[in-house]
């Protein structure tokens, strides 16, 4: 049985492909020019939701880790570990997108933004977060290890946060931070890319964990 | 009627339904059993059918998937702790810190159970066990027989109802042995269970009054009082 | 009372096969001699990077000390006697992270004065909050390092993992130390290190905490 047989998951795919294509079409044509920051703006509508999503896909990770220590079902497992390559691929991305932007209006690719450089420490996180789970041993210990570890990261972040938040109050403040005092279609587009990105999150993340409970199946069967 | 509530008054562990499986391969499926007092119950079963892993999950060095376990009514598999202070652990290695003498070895696990008890008991038992020139060597340099010895004295010295051993022979000369023929005499009269596991069914047979025949990840036979012949079939059957 | 026992046996050990403090004293002189040579530079163009410098050097110090902190355990298996003791795990943390605390300090206490005489560390200015700070930050590093380097005991390539792990983690600690550390340095007023302070303080608190509840799941096998 494959991901799209069942019927709810073609739906939900079908909705989410015509409603990114609606939005890309808004953010091209419609969405109105921000002075000095012209086409670069743009980026924003994708930047800010992809954001949105490493953030939720961390939080999941917080709570089906704290659930798989305490039922220790390997569903729960699964859960944990989509929601950390889902979130961490849009952790990439954000770090793709910020200096794309950062470079026609700042001058130079890299600034030590804060929360630019939070995301940069996470995505290190979390790239020890899948080294543990590769060579931490047999799957539940490896499993166990990485619940621990997806709890001490999730904790990490706001510490994380305040930290380089204040490190460099030099740099650029936030771009966004102005954006509700653009014109209100700023704001509708906005809102309606980060529903659309939302929508993708839970698409890529049904998918793993589909794709992660295969894998669950063919090990077992494999040991019969 | 009477008589049942003396079985169940005896019962000092009661396991049920414990399952542990190892990147996702189910070692353990569903064990359940129960071992009462002044009993010795023998694990035999072919190499890799997990009777390691039973014992260090009922020690607590692992926990199960799922499953229950009782000790004297305390539960094992949850962060409560208190039930350890019935059991004792006896593995393939020798469980000590190589850079303490025998005696601080002994000394320190006693403090973890709470057991103050005078250096001159553990020092009378050096002796007897012929350790006594080793006392203040860092049990690194020990050899295997002496560790072995050791465990023995640890064994002696902690108060425990429980007992997990795992291959308790291995490593023993006849001297070692006749000391833990002597020690497992005494410990079934003193009314506490023991669990072990060994390939030497001819020892076996001398000291188990339970075997329980671990393959494929449950119990599948039970046999009371078994006999050298009754093991050396299921060990040999194939399936 | 156990964890007074454990602790006791944490610094036995060490006391007797000296494997910590000694890897970690050697190894912090060498870099620290490594530094004035690599950097070669007055002392004036030098106090801007001494304080990132040396918290550098005690991180990759206390990577070496909690490389070793479970070999002990690990060698006759003796985890194995404890985890199977009548003792919670979180005491075991907390003996293995408040021994492991006193070795790191043990060997600043050689490492530091190198700091002083090579590179011209000077704390003079405001050497009760130099300690403080000190203590609160080898206590932060310590919780965090106790659980990796207990999950990195039953890892292949545990030696990779811990630092890998370890100093992301740790990254708001060591930029708030290097910030308390520079006022301290410059001897300028200590009103602006509160902000720093405090997050030292609820990292190590929050660690500690965290560490106590999840070392069940990082102990056992």
């Amino acid at each position: 049985m494959t991901y799209f047989s069942k019927k709810g998951n073609v739906l939900l795919a079908i909705i989410t492909l015509v409603l990114v294509l609606i939005g890309l079409w808004a953010i091209i044509f419609v969405a109105p020019m921000i002075p000095q920051q012209e086409w670069a703006q743009r980026i924003f509508y994708y930047h800010v939701p992809l954001a949105w999503n490493a953030f939720l896909g961390y939080m999941g990770v917080l709570v089906f880790s704290i659930i798989y220590l305490v039922t220790r079902k390997s569903k729960w497992d699964i859960y944990a570990l989509s929601a950390a390559e889902v979130g961490t691929v849009f952790c990439l991305l954000i770090l793709i997108t910020g200096p794309i932007w950062a470079k026609p209006i700042w001058g130079k690719a890299w600034t030590w933004e804060p929360r630019l450089t939070t995301t940069l420490i996470l995505f290190l996180l979390y790239v020890g977060y899948f080294m543990i789970r590769e060579f931490g041993g047999p799957y539940e210990r490896s499993s166990r290890y990485a619940a621990v570890l997806g709890i001490l990261a999730a904790i990490d972040i706001p510490l994380i946060y305040f930290a380089v938040d204040f490190w460099a109050p030099a740099v650029q403040s936030h771009p966004q931070r102005d954006m509700s005092a653009h014109s209100s279609m700023v704001l509708k587009i906005f809102f309606f890319s980060l529903f659309t990105y939302t929508l993708i999150l839970i698409n890529m993340f049904r998918y793993r964990v589909h794709v992660g409970k295969l894998e669950l199946q063919k090990l077992e069967e494999s040991h019969v | 009627m009477s008589s049942e509530i003396r079985t169940s008054d005896s019962v000092i562990l009661s396991v049920q339904h414990v399952a542990k499986s190892f990147h996702h391969k189910k070692i353990l499926k569903d064990v359940s059993f129960q071992l009462s007092g002044a009993s010795a119950s023998v694990l035999i079963g072919p190499n890799g059918v997990g009777k390691t892993t039973l014992l260090k999950t009922l020690a607590g060095v692992m926990r199960p998937d799922s499953g229950e376990a009782h000790l004297v009514s305390l539960p094992l598999f949850t962060e409560n702790f208190s039930h350890r202070k019935h059991l004792i652990y006896w593995s393939h290695q020798s469980l000590f810190y190589p850079a303490f003498s025998g005696m601080e070895n002994i000394r320190f696990f006693l403090s973890l159970r709470n057991q103050s008890i005078h250096d001159q008991k553990i020092i009378e038992q050096l002796d007897y066990f012929g350790l006594l020139p080793q006392i203040n060597d860092p049990v690194r340099i020990y050899s295997a027989g002496m560790l072995q010895r050791l465990t023995m004295i640890k064994m002696i010295l902690s108060d425990w109802k429980l007992a997990l051993m795992d291959e308790p022979t291995s490593a023993l000369d006849v001297d070692g042995l006749d000391h833990l023929n002597h020690l497992m005499k005494q410990w079934k009269e003193d009314g506490r269970a023991l669990l072990f596991s060994t390939h030497d069914i001819g020892w076996a047979e001398s000291w188990a009054d339970t075997a329980l025949c671990i393959r494929n990840g449950v119990i599948e036979q039970e046999i009371s009082s078994p006999k050298f012949q009754d093991m050396h079939h299921f060990l040999s059957e194939k399936r | 009372m156990t964890l007074l026992h454990l602790i006791k046996k944490e610094i036995r050990q060490e006391i007797r096969a000296k494997e910590s403090i000694i890897s970690m004293v050697v190894f912090g002189t060498s870099v620290i001699l490594l530094f004035s040579f690599a950097f070669n530079a007055t002392p004036a163009e030098f106090s801007r990077f001494l304080p990132g410098l040396m918290w550098m050097t005690f991180l990759f110090v206390s990577v070496l000390g909690l490389l070793r902190s479970f070999s002990a355990e690990k060698e006759m298996d003796a985890y194995a006697a404890l985890l199977s003791s009548p003792v919670d795990r979180g005491s075991i943390y907390l003996g293995k992270l408040f021994a492991f605390w006193i070795f790191l300090l043990f060997a600043q206490l050689f490492t530091m004065p190198l700091f002083a005489l090579f590179l011209n560390l000077n704390i003079s200015a405001h050497f009760f909050t130099f300690m403080v700070l000190v203590l609160v930050t080898d206590w932060a590093i310590a919780a965090v390092g106790i659980m990796i380097s207990g999950m990195g005991l039953r890892t292949r390539m545990g030696e990779v993992l811990v630092p890998v792990l370890m100093f992301p983690l740790l990254s708001p600690v060591l930029i708030s130390a290097t910030k308390v550390t520079h006022t301290i340095v410059s001897g300028s007023t200590l009103a602006g290190t509160n902000f720093w302070m405090m997050i030292l303080f609820t990292f190590a608190v929050v660690f500690t905490a965290t560490g106590y509840l999840t070392f069940g799941a990082i102990s056992e096998e």
